[in-house]
């Protein structure tokens, strides 16, 4: 009876052991195959995330690239480097036309570089546009700049004039200590460049206008005797030399305190 | 069958005395995890498409990293650590350069071939760990970080930038003109003289007296080569009447004797911004600048005159709260906290820009002879 029963038993036994496999098995590729479709279903969020990631990375790498290369007078790789901060632009996004802008300034393409900045200034937002309101102004008193020295001094006229709105619609709160922080030349006082400006607009548009229609005003803003013909011939040789003297010096800011130096 | 039956029973409740029973061969129903942890003890991954003998003896013959994960897991900790190092040394630029990037793809060449080799799984985890957190793209955004809160983005110059950018005068000007121009010292004197006389002829025919404003201010010029010259932007103290000035006639008689004291000091006639009927201004900017176009009503009056080729430039404001809306107001209310002003009347003020002041003029030329014929 005992012999009888033991190979039952053992056989018994043993498929207990392979039904235990091949339960094991069973379950192990039902967890396979859970984990596959957990990484297909989640593969969209992975993805979301790689990319929200690496646009936030990209973001640093871009902008610095951009501003170091400005830094050196490779206003084209500048602007290739700033362009880099358009792909995905959510984050900050008047960052980008005002980075391109700025190099496109720095590379004399002014036209240009007042359109990207005008772009930048519609994207910015809060304290955002004060440093692209100090910039746009001052493409825009290039553009007059490049104007006179074309010989068109009406036209000069007109972009000062152009310029002079832009800083005069800036708001107060640029003023702040917070706006200060945001300021992209953290080395200068950005109310005092913005003051700078705006003076240096009056008077270009002043000489200008002075240009236009020497003999018209004089007479009125000047108590003292009428002064001669040689006389007026000088103040206005003087003048000329004055507003060159200016555009010289305006030149010479590329890069200075009232200069777009700096695209961030 | 019924032996069968029997030894299955006696599996229950044999030596259970103060112990729960064993789970049946094959475990609990439902309970997969336990089952498979009681039948094969090897972890779960190694099981993956082996029998249960097979699972068994892997756990059996557990075997040691590799020495090419513990060395690739040696890269990884050893090029973070030189990112660490380069950042806090404020090498951004290295750190976004062709060197680090290639240098990276490497590392990550090696963390994936450790992850693909059995025995290099573990280290190799360890070292993508350390890489996602510690690499070119996280690292370079930390350092770019701290240069932009310092401002210290020198680039990679060139000797010649680096030269060009200790230049002490300003891109295009000739430096000469600063030498031959007022100087500091120069426009102080002159604006001391300038002011003296206005105050008094001021005071003396209209009784208004005055207090001064603010300090003087020597702000460093840029040279437009991205370092700073040694011309100095030149903003002499303020002086301000202490009574408020709203009477139109007033203002107007007022700007008339400061426009023949301005003459009689070699300087060109005043202009005033303010006034449609000699500036250039639009009458829309003119309004947000002075609070109007018509010089009766606004809040601000500014005129201006220089001496060229000299460096003064003069500027006479009347300020007139009467005039101005809340906004004016704040706006004035701000500075008066800033510097300590009148909130309104008569303000004068020269600025002189590029100038040099006498104490550096020696340096200046010194420098200026490493520099032959450059500006």
């Amino acid at each position: 009876m005992t012999t009888v029963s033991t190979e039952p038993s053992a056989q018994s036994a043993s498929a207990d052991a392979s039904a235990a496999a091949s339960a094991l098995l069973a379950s192990n590729r039902k967890r396979r195959r859970i984990r596959r479709w957990i990484a297909i279903g989640t593969l969209p969020l992975t993805l979301a995330a790689l990319l929200f990631v690496g646009k936030l990375l990209s973001m640093y790498a871009f902008a610095h690239q951009a501003i170091s290369a400005y830094v050196v007078d490779d206003y084209a790789g500048s602007e290739a480097s700033a362009h880099g901060q358009e792909f995905l632009n959510w984050f900050e996004p008047f960052k980008a036309p005002f980075n391109i802008g700025t190099a496109l300034a720095g590379a004399e393409k002014l036209p240009e570089a007042r359109a990207e900045l005008e772009k930048a200034l519609e994207l910015a937002h809060g304290l955002e546009v004060c440093t692209v309101r100090i910039n746009l102004a001052l493409v825009i008193e290039r553009q007059g700049d490049a104007a006179v020295a074309d010989g068109d001094g009406a036209a000069g006229a007109e972009f000062y004039g152009e310029a002079l709105t832009i800083t005069s619609e800036t708001p107060e709160e640029c003023n702040s200590e917070d706006a200060q922080k945001q300021s992209s030349d953290p080395d200068r006082d950005m109310q005092q460049t913005k003051e700078d400006t705006e003076d240096r607009l009056k008077q270009k548009q002043q000489e200008q206008e002075q240009q236009q229609q020497p003999e018209e005003e004089k007479p009125e803003e000047q108590p003292e005797p009428q002064p001669s013909e040689e006389k007026l011939d000088e103040l206005k040789e003087k003048l000329e030399q004055g507003q060159q003297e200016r555009d010289q010096r305006q030149d010479g800011e590329d890069g200075g305190g009232t200069g777009t130096d700096k695209p961030w | 069958m019924v032996m069968d039956r029997e030894k299955q029973r006696q599996r229950y409740i044999a030596g259970t005395e103060g112990a729960p029973p064993v789970p049946p061969p094959g475990g609990y129903r439902g309970a997969k995890r336990q089952q498979s942890a009681y039948v094969s003890p090897a972890p779960a991954p190694a099981t993956a498409g082996y029998s249960a003998g097979e699972t068994a003896a892997a756990a059996i013959e557990k075997k040691p990293s590799s020495v090419f994960s513990r060395i690739v897991l040696a890269v990884a900790g050893l090029f973070a650590g030189i990112l660490l190092i380069v950042m806090i040394a404020g090498g951004t630029d290295l750190l976004y350069g062709v060197t680090m990037f290639a240098l990276q793809l490497v590392v990550v060449g090696l963390v994936v071939a450790a992850l693909v080799t059995s025995r290099g799984r573990m280290l190799g985890s360890i070292a993508l760990v350390i890489t996602l957190l510690f690499n070119v793209a996280t690292v370079g955004g930390l350092s770019a970080l701290r240069t932009s809160a310092a401002g210290t983005y020198d680039g990679m110059k060139s000797d010649e930038q680096k030269h060009e950018e200790a230049y002490p005068g300003i891109k295009d000007i000739d430096p000469q003109e600063a030498l031959d121009q007022q100087s500091v010292e120069e426009v102080r004197a002159a604006a001391a003289d300038l002011f003296a006389d206005v105050r008094d002829q001021v005071t003396a025919q209209f009784g208004y007296q005055w207090v001064q404003v603010g300090d003087e201010d020597l702000r460093p010029e840029r040279n437009g080569y991205g370092g700073e010259s040694m011309l100095y932007e030149f903003a002499t103290e303020g002086w301000a009447t202490t009574e408020p000035i709203h009477d139109y006639a007033t203002k107007v008689a007022i700007m008339d004797l400061i426009d023949q004291i301005v003459v009689d000091h070699g300087m060109y006639g005043l202009y005033a911004f303010n006034d449609p009927s000699e500036s250039s201004i639009d009458p829309s900017v003119m309004t947000k600048l002075y609070g109007s176009d018509d010089p009766h009503t606004q809040h601000t009056w500014e005129s201006y005159t220089e001496n060229y080729p000299d460096p003064m430039r003069f500027y006479a404001d009347i300020y007139d709260l009467a005039n101005g809306d809340d906004s004016f107001r704040s706006t004035r209310d701000a500075q008066n906290a800033r510097t300590g002003e009148p909130l309104e009347g008569l303000q004068l003020v020269v600025i002189a820009s590029a100038v040099l002041q006498e104490a550096d003029r020696e340096a200046f030329e010194k420098k200026l002879e490493e520099y032959p014929g450059f500006y």
